[in-house]
């Protein structure tokens, strides 16, 4: 009997969860790097076996790159092209799409955050030379070569998650594909982030409209089983 | 409750804070040496509602991983160098380069300031324009004329009864690592942290030191188009979040309209 109620409960509750993913999107407008994300209503089972059967919602990582921010500093990169900066953590191998080259007091290259950001040797000890990054990730030293960038790419968007901060880690059990083609380095500018204000605004009215829709949904079937419990019984 | 709420309101918030550093760039356009600031956003933590790849569930992967929202990580100052303006006065110094006057203040640590706006004081002691003085100390004696910095630091002036120009005092510069790590005290100064490293010494025009331009002070880096633009940025993503809050309160109260 409570079916229809549940399902109607479930598909608020479910466009509350766009809604919610929606405003991430809207307040990370602002954050370098940023990759959009987005929510997929699945079905798992037929329709007619399990009518009430409630879909799910899922939210996917929309790897596709911002406008770059131009800020003239040689040592803000971006990429062009999959692939990811590999920075150190305290919990191990993160994947960055952004580096904001800062020498710490030590004369190594961290990532603007404090992450150690490593090169195809490990971490980079620059001291007080003068570096210039090329297209291809190479590091220059006062002109003499150090080490080349480790950029790491995947083979599917899934085989990465999402850690705070921009920082992305391999799922379990997925492993980087190096034969993929490296991205280009960029020098004196940032990726900006990927959302993009107005179908972000679209896809927030939907969702409110859908919300209430499904709202009214409810209501009605509280008004038929209103009918069925008060009405149909009284002679 | 909604956590679209809490997530907007992150968004705002931070949007409110990139407007007070705009606001503060702005209000420096015209400081002696200023050093633009920027704020850097962050994503915050992503929960893990339905992690991906659960052996207890069958069919496709499927996550549902929601973030709550921006926060600010960092303030970053930005050392490119700013404008050059003329002053004809000998004192006015401007660095040309990497490096840092240094200027002892009141409680004897040492400000490292790029503003090289220095004066004589009744004692005959080269200060900036608080009165602290220049590190290394430099006095000038009385009877001198035709006061000079050369390139290099060197003060040169002749005394009155001569024509040779003679060596009168020597400009020390300080370097270090990472500027961008150093802490702002105000009036123009910084002061060394962990972050930014211990400074390193020498003299100007040397090994990675700018040289020294007299006649001249640096004006403040602050472009006022940028700010303008970043400005109207700021300004409209603080309205899409307000509109997110919206969107979420009327939902709620769609909700509660449910019960009768």
């Amino acid at each position: 009997m409570t079916g229809g109620l549940r399902v109607a409960g479930s598909a608020m509750a479910n466009f509350a969860t766009r809604h919610d993913v929606i405003s991430n999107n809207l307040a990370n407008v602002s954050t370098p790097g940023f990759a959009r994300q987005e929510t997929l209503v699945a079905r798992a089972e037929p329709l007619e076996s399990r009518p009430f059967e409630v879909p799910e919602v899922t939210t996917r990582t929309a790897f596709e790159a911002g406008a770059p921010i131009l800020t003239g500093n040689p040592l803000d990169l971006s990429l062009e092209g999959t692939g990811f900066f590999t920075v150190l953590t305290e919990d191990g191998a993160r994947y960055t799409r952004l580096a904001s080259l800062r020498t710490d007091a030590e004369g190594f290259l961290h990532d603007g955050s404090g992450n150690v950001v490593l090169g195809e040797n490990g971490a980079l000890h620059v001291g007080e030379g003068q570096l210039t990054v090329e297209k291809d990730g190479s590091l220059l030293v006062d002109g003499s070569f150090l080490d080349r960038l480790n950029i790491t790419t995947f083979g599917q968007g899934d085989d990465i998650q999402r850690g705070a901060g921009g920082l992305y880690e391999a799922r379990p059990g997925r492993r980087p594909d190096p034969t993929l083609v490296r991205p280009v380095v960029h020098t004196g500018q940032l990726e900006g982030s990927a959302v993009q204000p107005v179908p972000e605004l679209v896809k927030m009215i939907q969702a409110l409209r859908s919300y209430e829709a499904a709202s009214s949904a409810l209501r009605a079937t509280d008004r038929t089983l209103e009918r069925a419990v008060n009405d149909i019984a009284r002679v | 409750m909604m956590r679209a709420l809490s997530t907007a309101a992150t968004g705002m918030q931070a949007q409110q804070l990139n407007v007070d550093t705009i606001a503060n760039n702005l209000a420096n356009v015209n400081t002696a040496s200023y050093k633009k600031t920027r704020v850097r956003f962050q994503d915050l933590m992503y929960q893990d509602m339905r992690p991906a790849g659960d052996p207890a569930r069958l069919g496709p992967p499927s996550e549902l991983a929601i973030g709550h929202g921006t926060r600010l990580a960092a303030t970053e100052r930005n050392f490119v160098q700013g404008t050059t303006e003329q002053t004809n006065n000998p004192l006015n110094l401007l660095i040309e380069g990497d490096g840092f006057f240094q200027v002892r203040r009141t409680d004897g640590s040492i400000g490292y300031t790029r503003d090289g706006s220095f004066y004589v004081s009744g004692e005959g002691a080269v200060v900036n324009s608080d009165g602290l003085y220049l590190e290394p100390q430099v006095f000038l004696p009385e009877d001198i004329r035709d006061l000079t910095v050369s390139p290099d630091g060197a003060l040169m002036a002749r005394f009155v009864d001569s024509n040779l120009p003679e060596d009168i005092g020597q400009i020390e510069l300080a370097r270090f690592l990472n500027p961008a790590g150093l802490e702002s005290l105000g009036r123009n100064m910084f002061a060394p942290t962990a972050a930014s490293g211990e400074p390193r010494f020498g003299l100007p025009g040397t090994q990675g030191f700018g040289s020294v331009l007299s006649g001249f002070l640096e004006g403040s880096n602050v472009e006022v188009v940028e700010e303008m633009v970043s400005l109207i940025t700021a300004q409209r993503a603080y309205e899409i979040n307000s509109r997110s809050i919206q969107t979420a309160d009327q939902m709620l109260s769609a909700a509660t309209q449910l019960v009768r």
